[in-house]
């Protein structure tokens, strides 16, 4: 297939809508069979843990009992995904929050090119669908090409039932009909596949079709509405070719490394850059273990007061609304000001974590999660406000033309005074 | 519209009991929509197991409605009063949260 923003057909798919479904369905088949590797759930780790700036391993808190567990580690691998859940309209499982950015930071590494938040332009808005990924009209895209029309019925992206756009640019047409006042009602677009006839639909999508009746919707009788997701992270923590931190034996993969994909990633790569960089980090991280010895377990780190006047759960989705607003797709020196004096303030209630008070404490898991996405939604912000320019992900309406003495990374630590970002 | 919903809370050597909550929702929302408003507007405290949200892929947040067992995520709230409680048949966690993970994948002593 050849995905918008390619220039020749070279994306593989499984059934269109089935491909990560079925590549997890497979990596864990292998992982089963393979009696070295034990898997263990239900662990939230919280900090990694350092013996002479090493990584050694990671101290963790077994949610279902709340107890701390020490992890002695000879080589670790962050592989925690990227950040979207930080943005209130997003494709994001429950662990999306960043913590492995704020993990790997509060380690000493660096993280890369943590502007760039990709937005994934038809995602489902309405009507309510359950039991459906919400980036599930890219397939259909693909296959049916389909009519994004605006209030007005007309095709705004020129496209003419091809699925040809980019995503940024997608991204940014949208916003632009819904500020111009030629969105849909719930503030996005239509996508509508009315052409296409019943046969047509089902030799496509089968089963999807049912799905969607079980759901109320009928395609051939009505278009949906559809707007921009947080979908996807560029930046990350920043690694050599070999998939290694600044933090010895500490490596990263897959959506948690930035810097692989520049400021707009194409469709069609996340998955094989989580398999070729994942492949390559398990190689060098179990190279690295084969010649060093077990380092002892640390101690797990000593739990912080609690002082609890805040619903984390709120507050969460406080920040989710604010960074979809200020720091999402389209961003000006004000907005991202004001995200920035939001997120400050956020600094003292996440600093009261204290440790869960029992078996599935929900609210200390709220609160950890809440201090790791407060930490890199300001590395977002302040990444962000610095780059004055416009580049694929991130766009400043204050600054819409791309300059070249832009065309560089931005870097950015945590030291005793905070982060800092170098260019 | 409002949904009453009636939550079986506690955790094992708790005394535990039931909670009643009245969630407004839109058609179409579900039953998870509704546990994560609680937990917004009332009582972040409120134990629930849920990872995707809207796929239906993790399959974590099994429980049972009115006595049958459902995903939170797919079931629709209605405009009356819903029974929430913990599988019956997976070891008890806390509120709707049962163990159900492979006996291997779960923390060994
Ligand atoms: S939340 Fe994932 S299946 Fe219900």
């Amino acid at each position: 297939m050849q995905a918008p923003g390619h220039d020749r057909p070279r994306c593989v798919y499984v059934d269109f809508v089935n491909t990560g479904p079925a590549v997890s369905k497979t990596l864990r088949a292998q992982l089963q069979r393979t009696s070295e590797v034990r898997r263990t759930g239900d662990l939230l780790v919280t900090e990694l843990a350092l013996a002479d700036g090493a990584c050694v391993g990671a101290h963790a808190v077994h949610i279902a009992t709340g107890r701390t567990i020490a992890i002695a580690s000879k080589a670790t691998i962050v592989a925690t995904g990227g950040l979207t859940r930080l943005y209130a309209r997003n494709s994001a499982s429950l662990n999306m929050g960043g913590d492995g950015y704020a993990l790997a930071l509060a380690a000493g590494a660096e993280l890369v090119d943590m502007e760039f938040v990709q937005y994934f332009p038809i995602g489902h808005l309405a009507p309510r669908l359950v039991g459906m990924d919400p980036i599930m009209w890219d397939p259909f895209r693909y296959k049916l090409g389909g009519k994004l029309v605006n209030a007005e019925q007309r095709e705004f992206l020129g496209e003419e039932g091809r699925y040809a756009t980019a995503r940024d640019h997608a991204t940014r047409a949208i916003l632009e009909e819904v500020a111009q006042g030629r969105g849909s009602p719930h503030g996005g677009v239509w996508l509508s596949f009315q052409h296409c006839s019943e046969t047509e639909l089902r030799a496509a999508f089968g089963p999807i079709i049912d799905r969607l009746k079980a759901n109320g919707i009928d395609l051939t009788r009505q278009a949906i509405e559809v707007a921009p997701i947080a979908h996807y992270h560029m930046g990350g923590i920043r690694v050599d070719a070999n998939m290694r931190t600044a933090v010895p034996h500490l490596f990263a993969a897959g959506e948690a490394v930035g810097g692989a994909n520049g400021a707009n990633r194409l469709s069609g790569n996340a998955i094989t850059e989580a398999l070729v960089f994942g492949r390559r980090a398990g190689e060098r991280a179990a190279a690295l273990a084969a010649r060093t010895p077990m380092p002892p377990a640390v101690g797990a780190a000593p739990a912080r007061a609690a002082k609890r006047d805040i619903n984390p759960a709120a507050e969460i989705v406080r920040l989710q609304a604010l960074m979809n607003e200020h720091v999402g797709p389209l961003r000006t020196q004000a907005g991202l000001e004001h995200a920035l004096r939001h997120i400050a303030a956020l600094a003292e209630p996440c600093a009261a974590l204290r440790s869960p008070r029992g078996a599935f404490d929900a609210e200390w898991v709220d609160v950890h999660d809440l201090a790791s996405m407060r930490l890199v939604a300001e590395c977002i912000a302040r990444a962000a406000l610095a780059r004055i320019e416009s580049r694929g992900a991130h766009q400043r309406a204050d600054f819409p033309a791309t300059s070249p003495s832009w065309e560089r990374h931005q870097r950015i630590r945590l030291g005793e005074r905070g982060l800092s970002i170098e260019s | 519209m409002k949904a009453r919903l009636k939550v079986r809370r506690g955790a094992p050597g708790e005394a535990g009991g039931y909670e009643h909550y009245e969630v407004p929702f839109e058609q179409g929302q579900t039953v998870l929509d509704g546990l994560r408003w609680i937990r917004v507007h009332h009582d972040p405290t409120l134990a629930i197991r849920f990872s995707c949200i809207n796929a239906n892929a993790c399959k974590e947040c099994m429980i049972q409605v009115d006595g049958k067992t459902v995903y939170a995520c797919t079931t629709r709230l209605a405009e009356r009063e819903m029974t929430l409680e913990p599988l019956p048949n997976k070891p008890l966690v806390r509120d709707l949260v049962t163990e159900i993970a492979p006996p291997d994948e779960r923390l060994s002593e």
